[in-house]
This record gives C-alpha cells, sequence and structure tokens, in this order.
C-alpha cells in the first residue's frame, strides 16, 4: 500500500474509536509532560544556580580549608584551621602567585544579634573592604567599610536588608547600634535586597571587618576561606596551580592526597553544581519514564483489542490483496500515530507547565527564574513516543499480519 | 485456453485427519465461464473456492492458474494476483462500516498498482454497473441486504479482475434481493465477459450458471452444463 494511504488509513482506523485512543494515549502523555515538565525545571534550577555562582566573578578562585567534601562524612573538614596569616601572607607576594590580583581572607558564622528588644539570628561575615568589589555590593543607605577600619579593628557593621527589617522595621539602622556576642557595633551602611549570590545570601548576613570577627567574635586566628582574584580569566588555571603549591609548601605537603585545603574556581563550582542538577534530573526523568512503560503496555493492550476486534476486516484486506507487509505497517503505524500524538500534546502540556511554574517560581518567590524549553527533551519526546509505539506496537501488529485470511473472514 | 485447472487437489486439516475435505477434485474452467459449485453443508465446495481463490492452499495436487502453477508463486506474488486478477464476492457483504460506498470500492485500489488517476473513474463506473450510484456516499448501514451486496460487487469489479468468486452471494438475502444480485452477476458474465465461480446450496441460484459442478464429501460428483 502506497504511504500517503496506509497513513489515512491508520487515521481511519484509530477515529473510529476516538474516546478509546485519547484515553490510550494518556499514558503516554502523562509521561512526556512529566519529562519535559522535570527536564525544563532541572535546566531552571540549574540556570539559576550557575546565574548566582557567576554573581560572585568568573575570575575569583575560592580557597577552602581541609579536603574537598566527597561525601557527608567530610564536610566537618571544612571547618578545619588550616589556612593561618602565614599563608595570606605568602599568597600575596607576587614571586609566588604572579596573577593574584586580590587575595581576601573570609571568616563567618552564625550568630545572635539585637537591638532593643529585637533580636535576630543572622551570619556575621567578615572579610575587608575588597568583598564588597568582589560580590559587586553598593549601600543601599550609609556608606561601607574601609581599609583602615578593617586595619584598626573598628566595629563597624553593614547589614542586609533582612536583618535591617528584622531588627528595625521602617525605622533608620545607619548610625544605631546592634550587639553582637556581647559587643557594640555600629552600623554604617545596609544593603539593597540581593537574594542569593554564590553560596552566600548577604540579606540576612552583616558584614564586618575580618580583623574584628576573628578577634571579637569567632575568637580564632585561622580563617574560614580565601577569595583571590586573578588578574585575567585565561590565568585562573595558571593561579591556581601557584596557590596549590605555595600552600603545600607553607603546610610541608609532598602528597597532593594529603592536602589540607582546596582550591576551587567558578568553572569548578558550575561543573559540579551542572553535574548534580544534571544527575538529580536524570533521576526524576528516569521515574518519569516508568509511566511511558506503564503507558506503552496500555497501547499494546488496546492495539490487540483493536487487531481482535477488527479480525474481519483484516481478512478482507488480505482476500483483496493486502500482503502480510501491508497488514503490519497498518496496524504499526497506528500504535506509532498513537504515542506520537501522545508525544506531542504531552510535549506541549510539559512547555505550558514548566511556563507557568516559572512565572510562578518569579512572580512569588522573587527568583529570577529563566524559562527555558528543553529542546532537547522536546526532540527525545517525539523520538522516545514514536519508538514506544513501535515496541509496542509491533506484537499486535505482527499479530494481525499473520491472520490466516479465511479464518480471520470465519471470525464473529 | 483454461484459465483455472486443478488436478487431483486433495485438502485435508489438522482436526478432521483422515476424512480430507477434498479429495481428488480434477477440473478445467475455460475464461468467460459462468460456474455454480453446488452441493450439501460440508461437502468441501467452500474449501475449494478458497482454494481456487487463492486464500487458501490444497494438501496435494495441482493447481494451474492462466497457465501457471501456484507452486510457483510466492505470498506477496499470491497476495498480487489476489488483487489484480481475483474479485472476491462474500456472503457476509464484509463491507468496512464507517467508509462509504466510494471508499468500500476504492479498497482494493489501495493494494494495486493501478494509477492514481483512473481511480475515481474506475470506482464510478464500477458503482454505476451494479445500479448503485445514487448511494455512492452512503455507509454500509444505511443500505439494504441488497444494495450491500451490489456494492461487494462493485469492489469485486474495481480492479477489472479475471474471474469473480462468489460464497453464498445471496444468502444473507431475501428472494427478490437474491435474484436481483444474480442479474447483475449474469449481465457481468455476458457483456463484459467476467469469469464467475459462485458457491451456492439453492438450486434456483444455481441455474443462472452455465455449468454445474456438483460436490459432495470432497468430491465431485457431477459436472455438466446447464
Amino acid at each position: 500500500m502506497r504511504t500517503k494511504f496506509l497513513f489515512s488509513t491508520s487515521l481511519r482506523g484509530l477515529g473510529a474509536h476516538k474516546s478509546r485512543s485519547f484515553l490510550t494515549i494518556l499514558g503516554i502523555v502523562i509521561g512526556i509532560t512529566a519529562i519535559i515538565l522535570v527536564m525544563s525545571i532541572g535546566q531552571g534550577a540549574q540556570n539559576l544556580i550557575l546565574s548566582q555562582i557567576q554573581g560572585m566573578g568568573s575570575k575569583t578562585i575560592v580557597v577552602a580549608p581541609g579536603r574537598q567534601p566527597s561525601g557527608p562524612s567530610d564536610f566537618a573538614q571544612i571547618f578545619s584551621d588550616s589556612l593561618k596569616k602565614r599563608d595570606i601572607d605568602l599568597l600575596s607576594l607576587k614571586e609566588n602567585v604572579p596573577y593574584a590580583k586580590h587575595i581576601i581572607p573570609v571568616v563567618f558564622g552564625g550568630e545572635n544579634s539585637s537591638y532593643g528588644d529585637e533580636t535576630y539570628r543572622m551570619t556575621v561575615f567578615g572579610s575587608d573592604e575588597r568583598v564588597f568589589d568582589i560580590f559587586e555590593l553598593f549601600p543601599e543607605a550609609g556608606v561601607l567599610f574601609s581599609e583602615s577600619e578593617v586595619k584598626g579593628h573598628q566595629p563597624v557593621v553593614v547589614i542586609g536588608s533582612t536583618v535591617k527589617d528584622e531588627l528595625f522595621g521602617d525605622s533608620e539602622a545607619v548610625g544605631e547600634r546592634i550587639r553582637i556576642k556581647g559587643k557594640n557595633f555600629r552600623i554604617i551602611g545596609v544593603l539593597p535586597k540581593k537574594g542569593q549570590v554564590s553560596f552566600f545570601n548577604f540579606d540576612t548576613m552583616a558584614v564586618i571587618p575580618y580583623t574584628v570577627a576573628q578577634e571579637d567574635i569567632f575568637g580564632i586566628k585561622y580563617y574560614h576561606r580565601f577569595l583571590i582574584e586573578a588578574d585575567q580569566e585565561s590565568h585562573i588555571d595558571a593561579a591556581v596551580d601557584d596557590i596549590k603549591i605555595v600552600l603545600r609548601n607553607s603546610h610541608n605537603i609532598t602528597d597532593p592526597d594529603k592536602d589540607d585545603f582546596f582550591v576551587e574556581t567558578q568553572a569548578d563550582l558550575a561543573s559540579r553544581i551542572g553535574t548534580i542538577t544534571d544527575i538529580l534530573t536524570l533521576l526524576l526523568v528516569s521515574i518519569a519514564a516508568i509511566s511511558l512503560v506503564v503507558g506503552g503496555i496500555g497501547i499494546m493492550n488496546i492495539m490487540l483489542v483493536a487487531v481482535t476486534e477488527r479480525t474481519k476486516e483484516i481478512g478482507l484486506r488480505k482476500s483483496i490483496g493486502a500482503t502480510n507487509r501491508d497488514i503490519l505497517r497498518q496496524f504499526l503505524l497506528e500504535a506509532i500515530v498513537l504515542t506520537s500524538v501522545g508525544g506531542l500534546v504531552g510535549i506541549f502540556l510539559g512547555a505550558l507547565f514548566s511556563f507557568i511554574i516559572s512565572v510562578v517560581l518569579t512572580k512569588t518567590l522573587g527568583l529570577s527564574w529563566s524559562y527555558s524549553f528543553p529542546v532537547f527533551a522536546a526532540v527525545l519526546g517525539i523520538a522516545v513516543s514514536g519508538i514506544i509505539g513501535l515496541v509496542f506496537g509491533i506484537y499486535p501488529a505482527r499479530k494481525a499480519s499473520r491472520k490466516n485470511p479465511i479464518e480471520a473472514l470465519r471470525y464473529e | 485456453m483454461n484459465l483455472i485447472e486443478v488436478k487431483n487437489l486433495r485438502k485435508d486439516y489438522g482436526e478432521t485427519e483422515g476424512v480430507p475435505a477434498l479429495n481428488g477434485v480434477s477440473f478445467n474452467i475455460s475464461a468467460g465461464e459462468l460456474v455454480a459449485i453446488m452441493g450439501p453443508s460440508g461437502s468441501g465446495k467452500s474449501t475449494l473456492l478458497h482454494i481456487l481463490g487463492f486464500l487458501d492452499k490444497a494438501s496435494s495436487g495441482q493447481y494451474f492458474f492462466d497457465g501457471k502453477s501456484i507452486e510457483d508463486y510466492s505470498e506477496d506474488e499470491l497476495a498480487k494476483i489476489r488483487n489484480s486478477k481475483i474479485g472476491f464476492v462474500f456472503q457476509a457483504f464484509n463491507l468496512l462500516a464507517r467508509n462509504s460506498v466510494y471508499e468500500n470500492v476504492k479498497l482494493p485500489l489501495l493494494y494495486s498498482s493501478v494509477p492514481e488517476g483512473e481511480w475515481d473513474g474506475r470506482i464510478r463506473s464500477s458503482i454505476e454497473a451494479v445500479g448503485l450510484g445514487h448511494r455512492i456516499g452512503h455507509d454500509p448501514a444505511q443500505l439494504s441486504g441488497g444494495e450491500k451486496q451490489r456494492a461487494a460487487i462493485a469492489r469485486a469489479l474495481v480492479t477489472e479482475p479475471d474471474v469473480i468468486f462468489a460464497d453464498e452471494p445471496t444468502g444473507n438475502l431475501d428472494s427478490k434481493n437474491g435474484e436481483a444480485v444474480m442479474k447483475i452477476l449474469t449481465n457481468l458474465n455476458m457483456s463484459l465477459k467476467h469469469t464467475i465461480i459462485l458457491v451456492t446450496h439453492e438450486e434456483s441460484i444455481a441455474k443462472f450458471a452455465g455449468r454445474l459442478i456438483y460436490v459432495k464429501d470432497g468430491k465431485i460428483e457431477s459436472d455438466k452444463k446447464i
């Protein structure tokens, strides 16, 4: 049979039982919708996280203490005390790390703050004045602290918007004093609402000079992080190598496997986040794919019913000249058309739902969630639904094609 | 020249081993004949028609169609012959529901090598030939029994076959409609020289044929001109 008539014959066969055809494809519709939805949300989440990482600057290298965590038991490592003042001094020498532009120490931890009767649990972030440039932070009110205040151990603080709202409400905060761990800090600036930047949410932070944070808040002589800015993006890898050499020498480490620090670039971080979200997406897609198998079995079941119902038609077609191949192609195409229509509807619904979710996330949670239609998933969805039709349609179609025409014509 | 030549045909079905449905059947049919195959129920007449129409194969014996043994044909070639050289008319009409008379008559052309440009003309002239022009767009459910069988005959005619096999073509019709259908078949035989082989158990129908082959217990009991 010519292909165009094969299509019209198959469509006519399906059109004879519209509601049954519709119910049959529901499994495929749900499966493909779920896959598109999961992949679209996965892509959106990845984009959101990556954009936040990039908010720290693509030339920033992070040095953290301890081994790079490879499992939950390793997380305590990142609070080890291996990053010392001596390390900063060595890293700051131009001959040691020629491509390092700035080396910024960071200490942080959760602390209670109070103003009058109001208290708020926030993150105290101790660093120097250059951290504001790295995170592109500008005050909404007041000013940021300077190098002299860092070196002079001045108890000044720049608070995030949530801290300000919790402690002061609508009142003016700049010039007021808050207590952190029993010590008074003068508020010199308030940051605007910024949301998550990299792994930091400055809205819930109080940024103070690291000198004060080390001595008066945390009582430590080491650092939780070094933020190192390379002079150019193309020098990042060389800078990372130099940093590792300097720190290994400083810590008397000869075996790189025994490093008590780890160095991470924004690209590493992005890649790691990308891998994690990809694995999560794949996991969810795999779960959604189960419904495709269930849908495929439904298709096979209905096609077997259709073959039985149309036994006489098969006999007639064979008696007037249809070959086994013609019958096989007709029923196979019906199954493929069913699943492909299901796939197309699923792609449309998946795209629609993921768009609605992106709008809801943007409007209600204030996230800069970018809607992304997963073209790859859509192409995959069409291909997978067609293949399901092929796989689950082949058995009923073969059964139809092998029917004996006389027995088929006698079937009641 | 013989269009059909069968020699010593035998057909055994697995479930009735030892009692063949056909047992040593031999005869020739020339192009242009109208032959009735008669016999009581279970005599083997339908089995014979199915073998002649390439829907079934004999267990042994020889069958030559148009001078060529059917053993020489592959399954696909047999399907092609069923499409281009043979037309079937069934007792139960076997029209596709939800398809108009036009669409039902078109069905054999879908599997044929007839150029698409000729289809419409062939379909309309076949339908006109059985006097069903006024019902061309109707579905089978809207037709009477006689009209359904006439649509089935039009479907058998559309590929301009060498031979039409009719299996109890009037079995589901009243005598008036049965006679009308037989007149159409007779007319096709007389005017268009179609070879027609029909199976019936009714003598009133068999009398329309020019030759009567009587089958009983899988054997030809008589073969005579009428």
